[in-house]
């Protein structure tokens, strides 16, 4: 057992990260005795356990995850939801309302064009999406407008319990709502969700760089003086 | 196609190399907006853009594979790349490059995580000085690892040749047109096994094993080159913020 990279540095694919018998999650590889990674990302050992996160890559749904996805096609008794992944997503209208009263006119309840923020039941075996948007927090999203950043940094979006998300809630008073994979949706003042906006954008550019929160609270601090 | 021109002054070569000397390699990744992952190469008088979509759903549809990932290469040069104008569009010798790119990427690649889908990998040659299959193999790897697909290894890749009885690395353009072989090679550096191994001209058996372990000593040093372009990026990026 030995590593051969520093925790948190950046690796490359193909770059031998450890030897030896180890535990290892997602990111990384095996040859023969070595764990190499298998994307651009940065290494995280704990427990003598090792996992990359990426730095780059396309949003791959997990069960459980939530989303906000925008209505591409109505079908007879579903809609096909573009969420940012390989994939289309798909919400059945069982899965979409607690009541459906008339599922003749699908188009009346959700629109080619309209913003959901959906919960993903299932990612089947041939990797389509089922979603489901029934419950409270989850449905159509009225008026606001939606950011979009890579899935890989949504994390620091959030920040660490929650503090980043917080800090711009706090700061310029709109609701936010982020989905897994990428998609911001946000609701306020005209002028604060282009700060939102603006601020959101930063942390997706400089989303590798430690000291993020105390970054964006500045440049919160300095628009919202203007 | 042999032409009287000497090829070495003094040990050296044409342009002023050592017989197992490789031309400036200069990388940058993440050019493009649009695109999933983008490089760009600058490899001796070679300029070279290439921009990575995917993975995405497969088109045509009876493309797909249900239990993995197809990768599409596609190779264009640019009418303005070489030196006499090239008839614009696909040709012969584009096609032909773009099915032993897509060869040559494709056991690096991880592609069983996303059945269904496709991956497209379009190489841009804006300016050529020989080696421009190699050039485009070694850019589109770092554009593949900056679009985040997940792959085994980094492809390296990098010619060998023969000029004047003599077994080179890296041919320029006078050495490639006018040599005696030219032999293509992109190496898997941790399997040490060549997913590309192209060859025109004639080599004797001795002469190609010295030509493949010029050209794997060549390949190596081009897989640094590649990791160190990756991670660049993201350090600059720190320093700029600082």
């Amino acid at each position: 057992m030995e590593f051969l990279v520093k925790d948190r540095s950046i690796v490359t694919p193909g770059m031998a990260i450890a030897k030896g018998p180890f535990r290892y999650e997602y990111g990384v590889d095996k040859f023969e005795d070595t764990i190499i990674s298998s994307v651009l990302g940065i290494v995280y050992i704990e427990n003598d356990g090792v996992k990359v996160v990426p730095l780059e890559g396309k949003y791959m749904p997990k069960r459980g995850d939530d989303v906000i996805g925008t209505v591409v096609s109505i079908n007879p008794l579903s809609w096909d939801l573009d969420i940012n992944a390989p994939y289309m997503a798909n919400l059945h209208v069982q899965d979409a309302l607690r009541y459906v009263k008339d599922t003749s006119n699908l188009e009346r309840i959700f629109k080619v064009g309209d913003v959901i923020y959906a919960n993903v039941r299932d990612v089947g075996e041939s990797s389509d999406i089922v979603l489901q948007s029934k419950e409270r927090p989850y449905g159509k999203m009225k008026w606001g407008r939606v950011v979009n950043i890579h899935a890989t940094r949504v994390p620091r979006v959030i920040g660490k319990k929650g503090s980043m998300i917080k800090l711009l809630k706090q700061m310029t008073k709109c609701e936010i709502m982020v989905g897994q994979n990428g998609n911001i949706w946000i609701k306020g003042e005209r002028q604060m969700e282009d700060i939102v906006e603006r601020a959101i954008l930063k942390i997706d550019r400089e989303a590798h760089i430690p000291g993020l929160t105390d970054r964006v609270k500045k440049i919160l601090e300095t628009e919202l003086s203007r | 196609m042999e032409k009287d021109i000497k090829f070495f002054t003094n040990g050296k070569r044409i342009d002023g190399r050592a017989v197992d000397e490789l031309r400036n390699i200069k990388i940058e990744v993440g050019v493009f907006k649009r695109a999933d992952g983008s490089s760009y190469i600058e490899w001796g008088g070679n300029k070279i853009y290439c921009a990575v979509y995917g993975p995405r759903e497969a088109y045509p549809r009876f493309l797909q594979k249900s239990d993995r990932a197809i990768l599409k290469c596609r190779y264009n040069m640019a009418s303005f790349a070489v030196e006499e104008r090239k008839r614009p569009g696909p040709s012969r010798r584009g096609v032909e490059i773009g099915k032993v790119t897509q060869g040559a990427l494709e056991p690096a690649l991880l592609l069983e995580n996303f059945p269904k889908c496709m991956v497209e990998v379009n190489i841009e040659v804006i300016q050529a000085d020989a080696g421009t299959r190699c050039a485009g193999i070694t850019a589109a790897s770092v554009a593949l690892a900056n679009a985040g697909i997940p792959m085994k290894e980094l492809v390296p890749a990098c010619a060998a040749g023969k000029v004047d009885d003599k077994i080179v690395l890296d041919l320029c353009k006078e050495e490639d047109n006018y040599g005696q072989a030219d032999l293509p090679l992109a190496l898997l550096p941790r399997r040490n096994e060549f997913s590309l191994l192209q060859m025109d001209g004639d080599l004797s058996e001795e002469q190609l094993e010295e030509a493949l372990d010029l050209g794997r000593k060549g390949c190596l040093e081009v897989y640094e080159i590649q990791k160190e372009a990756l991670k660049k990026k993201y350090v600059t990026e720190d320093v700029a913020n600082e």
